[in-house]
């Protein structure tokens, strides 16, 4: 009780001390829109402004570094595992002071410990895990379904367009593993120039009927508008297209987890702004809040408090801990990203993407946009 | 009373030797585990895994270290091996074999471990050597420990030592029916039930730590089908028999390049740093030759993966360079690179076949085929290799097609070159096990380990009654005649003597008695023993034809017979 106390008290007194020098104070929050947002909005952002009286702007972000150098620098982002390594690497990040963001209390006399191994960074904090996979159209497979990533590449048998993120993630590895190598080999034989390269031959198997995604949210509306028969996409943003009653099941075989993280790019502070971001993120990561979150998206908590208190769906009534990717029947087939291998190969990876793209468009005038 | 004294002793033994395989069983396991993990950390630091190397975005460092880790490599490989052994070479499973089959002593501990600690430098800094030659030395350390315990079960070390092998083979494979055979087939060669429960205990053990504990990777996970002609079993064999001819090129290199290394004049303690240099120039244009190869290994089961004229480069890169570094003196084994080769030209022979369009089920089935029948005639173990493959694919289709493989290919590469690469190892240092353990046995044993003092000297001016006398002292009916110098004359018998009391002694000497000398051992002797009727037969020094001594017949008997009786007890017994 007196730790809590204590933390009150240093809450009200930063919220007076920034609210007494600068009037209403504002935190911009960089971060991924859509029904992911909407619930962020719902468990976290909403809270801390009627904890904290503190305005919450968010800005839209799809992952891309170039935010950084931007001039509209965000206060905190909600970035992928990667490319906080790869900005950490660059010091375009700040550092975290774990002493203001990991604070004692009753239960965890060592926050540290409550958190998943790796998700306790110098320049940041993972807070939840999500899945990229596979999802498919209900309507266009009324016989056989699509049951692995395999299916996803054979055209012959499930035709139809696939929309893929434009980039170089995640269809390098699902194209490997359609190739029948085991998920514990994927990197180390996707670090072969061979690797690439079968990589690459089997995604130009199906190159006629690709459709390329910019923006998470086009993922399931690519599929419930009918303009492609499979697509990937985040199992969070799957899950509440469905919940909106779109026909899309989701595939788990070879779903990829990766982690979202928060950080602080660098920019210079008052000594008050400093304070109320390590609040922000301090509050986001209390355990209930994020269970809270998991409750409207399926995206799993990195603290094992918060997975311990997820509870049922509100609207739909079941529970949430089954539709996490990292739910045991999830995992039998499950890829989880090595974001190291991912920021150290970001270059060459997006080189040999592009150059594939444009011997495409040189090959054949059919691209898909 | 009896019946309670062989129970109490029986009780002990079963327990006793199941606590014995428990432990060795994990020790053993663990120590090819941490070897493995040992190995991947360092060839990630080093730059030698391509995982590493994809992630340096720093390419005058990756050069720099291609070439110079596995030459440093090999300087320090070079002095362990000949600073801190006392053998100067790496030791492994060969000599494992040669101290059960012989009931001798591995060599000395320490060499043991900085051999080990050699290997793990050479697989670290990237040699194309193998790591399950080293695994399975570690596993005899570990049992050869267990056998100096004062345990009072016969034929422990034996036990002890197949237990620590059957493990490690059992962890590196996630295998345990494959350890267990592996122990039999190569070590201990021949089934004992007496070795069979321990060694499965021992199996089983290696297995859990593995696969339940470390949940460690598969070797490979692959899908096959099936199958889809009938005449594609006569491919197997075909293939395997082209195999045996591969094996049998590949041993002959092995063989000639460290007969090479041995007439390069040059210190020994750098050779293994020219192969390491060699590697690294190498890998800078075919980097799949650095190490195991694990990744290559992978897409060999992959069609299209590499071109045919990929494949031959790297087969012959790789057995020239896994040639040219145990040739010059690094410490590894010979299965990885074995696979290795076979897998590349099992999917060459399938590329083959698929170009001149003979319907086929796959590229899988044949690189399978060819990986197992290339290294089994190399290790010698045609069952272990047979169920390598069924324990690692779970698959019986591709377990029968290897096994018609590796059949053809043992039968042929047998007749070509001998039961395994370790054999012809050993024949080349005197232990020759291809004519039964029983030959190697005594032909391990030197006649001056047997008394050879007792016997009468007789000088050559002695006269007859003189010697008479002296034979009579003795106890003995025959005496060696040696002169001033103690050089040997001959043999004289008392039977001979008898009523010859005018003659010169020298005139006596029988003319066709066997004369043995310090090199000869208890086969040698026992061989010029044929027809041969008499008390003791004399030891001359073959140098300076001194007389050394003269040794029984009774006493070489007794030692023939207590080698035979051991085989036989080691063999048959029960418990």
């Amino acid at each position: 009780m007196k730790a809590f106390n204590h933390f009150f008290i240093f809450l009200l007194c930063s919220y007076f001390s920034t609210t007494l020098l600068y009037g209403q104070s504002e935190l911009t929050i960089a971060t991924w829109g859509g029904s992911y947002e909407n619930a962020q909005q719902t468990a976290l952002f909403q809270p801390f402004e009627v904890a904290t009286g503190t305005l919450v702007n968010t800005q839209k972000y799809s992952g891309d570094l170039a935010i950084l150098n931007s001039d509209l620098l965000p206060d905190i982002i909600d970035m992928t595992l990667g490319d906080a390594l790869i900005a950490c690497d660059k010091k375009l990040i700040h550092k975290l002071d774990y002493k203001q963001i990991l604070i004692k209390d009753k239960k965890h006399e060592n926050p540290k410990s409550d958190f998943v191994k790796h998700s306790i960074l110098p320049c940041g904090i993972a807070h939840l895990s999500y899945s990229t996979l596979i999802a498919y159209d209900e309507r266009e497979f009324t016989g056989e379904k699509p049951q692995t990533i395999s299916d996803f590449f054979d055209i012959k048998r499930f035709p139809g367009k696939r929309a893929l993120n434009k980039s170089p993630s995640d269809i390098l590895e699902w194209a490997l593993i359609a190739e029948g190598v085991p998920i514990d080999q994927i990197y180390d034989l996707l670090s072969t120039e061979r690797g690439m390269r079968i990589a690459f031959r089997r995604l130009d198997s199906i190159r006629d009927e690709i459709i390329w995604w910019d923006n998470p949210r086009q993922a399931a509306s690519l599929l419930s508008t009918g303009k492609a028969v499979m697509a990937s996409g985040y199992n969070g943003r799957f899950f509440s297209a469905q919940l909106d009653g779109a026909p899309i099941t989701m595939i788990w075989d070879a779903q990829i987890i990766d982690w979202n993280v928060w950080v602080i790019p660098k920019q210079k502070d008052s000594n008050s702004k400093t304070v109320l971001k390590n609040n922000f993120i301090r509050f986001v990561i209390k355990a209930e809040n994020m269970a809270k979150l998991a409750e409207i998206i399926p995206y799993g908590p990195s603290r094992k408090s918060a997975l311990r208190r997820i509870g049922l769906h509100a609207e739909q009534g079941f529970s949430m801990r089954d539709q996490l990717p990292t739910a045991t029947h999830h995992l039998d087939r499950a890829l989880f990203r090595d974001a190291n291998w991912y920021a150290n190969t970001q270059n060459l990876r997006k080189t040999r993407f592009w150059d594939w793209l444009n011997q495409n468009k040189m090959g054949d005038a059919k691209e898909d946009n | 009373m009896t019946s309670d004294v062989t129970f109490i002793r029986i009780s002990y033994r079963i327990i006793v030797l199941t606590l014995l395989a428990l432990t060795l069983g994990s020790i053993a396991s663990l120590a090819a585990i941490a070897f493995i993990e040992a190995v991947d950390w360092m060839n990630d630091v080093l730059l030698i895994s391509p995982r590493s190397r994809i992630q340096l975005n720093n390419p005058f460092l990756l050069t720099a270290a291609t070439v110079l880790v596995p030459t440093i490599g090999g300087l320090i490989v070079g002095f362990l091996i000949q600073k801190l052994t006392i053998e100067k070479r790496p030791l492994g499973p060969a000599d494992a074999i040669k101290a059960v089959q012989l009931r001798t002593f591995l060599p000395d501990t320490r060499s043991g471990f900085v051999s080990t600690l050699a290997s793990l430098v050479s697989l670290g800094s990237g040699a194309s050597v193998g790591q399950y030659g080293p695994m399975v030395y570690m596993g005899a350390i570990a049992g050869n420990f267990a056998s100096r315990l004062k345990l009072d079960i016969p034929n422990i070390q034996t036990i002890a030592i197949a237990c620590g092998v059957a493990a490690a083979i059992s962890t590196a494979f996630n295998a345990p029916i494959a350890g267990l055979v592996f122990a039999h087939e190569v070590i201990l060669r021949h089934y004992s039930l007496q070795a069979f429960a321990p060694t499965t205990v021992a199996s089983a053990t290696g297995y859990v730590f593995a696969n339940i504990i470390f949940d460690s990777p598969p070797l490979f996970l692959v899908h096959f089908d099936g199958v889809a002609f009938g005449y594609e079993f006569l491919l197997f064999a075909i293939l395997g028999l082209v195999c045996a001819f591969l094996a049998v090129i590949f041993m002959r290199l092995l063989a000639s390049t460290s007969a090479f290394s041995e007439k390069l004049s040059l210190p020994t303690i750098f050779k293994p740093a020219i192969a390491g240099l060699a590697v690294g120039i190498i890998a800078l244009q075919l980097p799949d030759v650095l190490g195991i190869g694990k990744e290559a290994l992978r897409f060999a089961t992959i069609e299209g993966a590499f071109s045919s004229g990929e494949l031959i480069l790297l087969l012959i890169a790789k057995m020239v360079l896994t040639a040219l570094c145990l040739g010059f003196g690094f410490a590894g084994g010979v299965f990885s690179p074995s696979l290795l080769i076979g897998i590349l030209f099992g999917t060459l022979c399938w590329t083959l076949l698929d170009f001149i369009s003979i319907p086929n089920s796959g590229v899988v089935v044949y690189a399978i085929c060819a990986m197992m029948a290339l290294t089994s005639p190399i290790i010698g173990a045609p069952l272990t290799t047979i169920l390598i493959v069924f324990e690692l694919t779970h698959n019986y289709d591709l377990t029968i097609a290897a096994m018609v493989s590796v059949v053809f290919a043992n039968l042929l590469a047998y007749r070509l070159h001998g039961r395994s690469i370790f054999d012809v190892v050993l024949a080349s240092k005197g232990v020759d096990l291809s004519s039964g353990r029983d030959r190697a046995m005594l032909e391990n044993i030197n006649i001056l380990t047997l008394d050879n003092t007792d016997f009468a000297n007789l000088k050559d001016t002695y006269s007859i009654e003189e010697s008479l006398i002296q034979l009579k002292q003795v106890g003995r009916s025959a005496g060696a005649i040696t002169n001033h110098n103690n050089i040997y004359l001959g043999v004289v018998r008392t039977i001979d003597l008898i009523g010859e009391e005018s003659q010169a002694i020298t005139n006596l000497i029988r003319k066709d008695m066997p004369v043995l000398n310090e090199k000869t051992s208890l086969w040698q002797a026992m061989s010029a023993l044929e027809g041969f009727t008499g008390e003791a037969v004399p030891i001359v020094d073959s140098s300076n034809g001194e007389l050394i001594g003269m040794v029984p017949e009774s006493e070489l008997i007794t030692a023939y017979q207590k080698i035979a009786n051991d085989i036989r007890d080691e063999e048959n017994e029960g418990i």
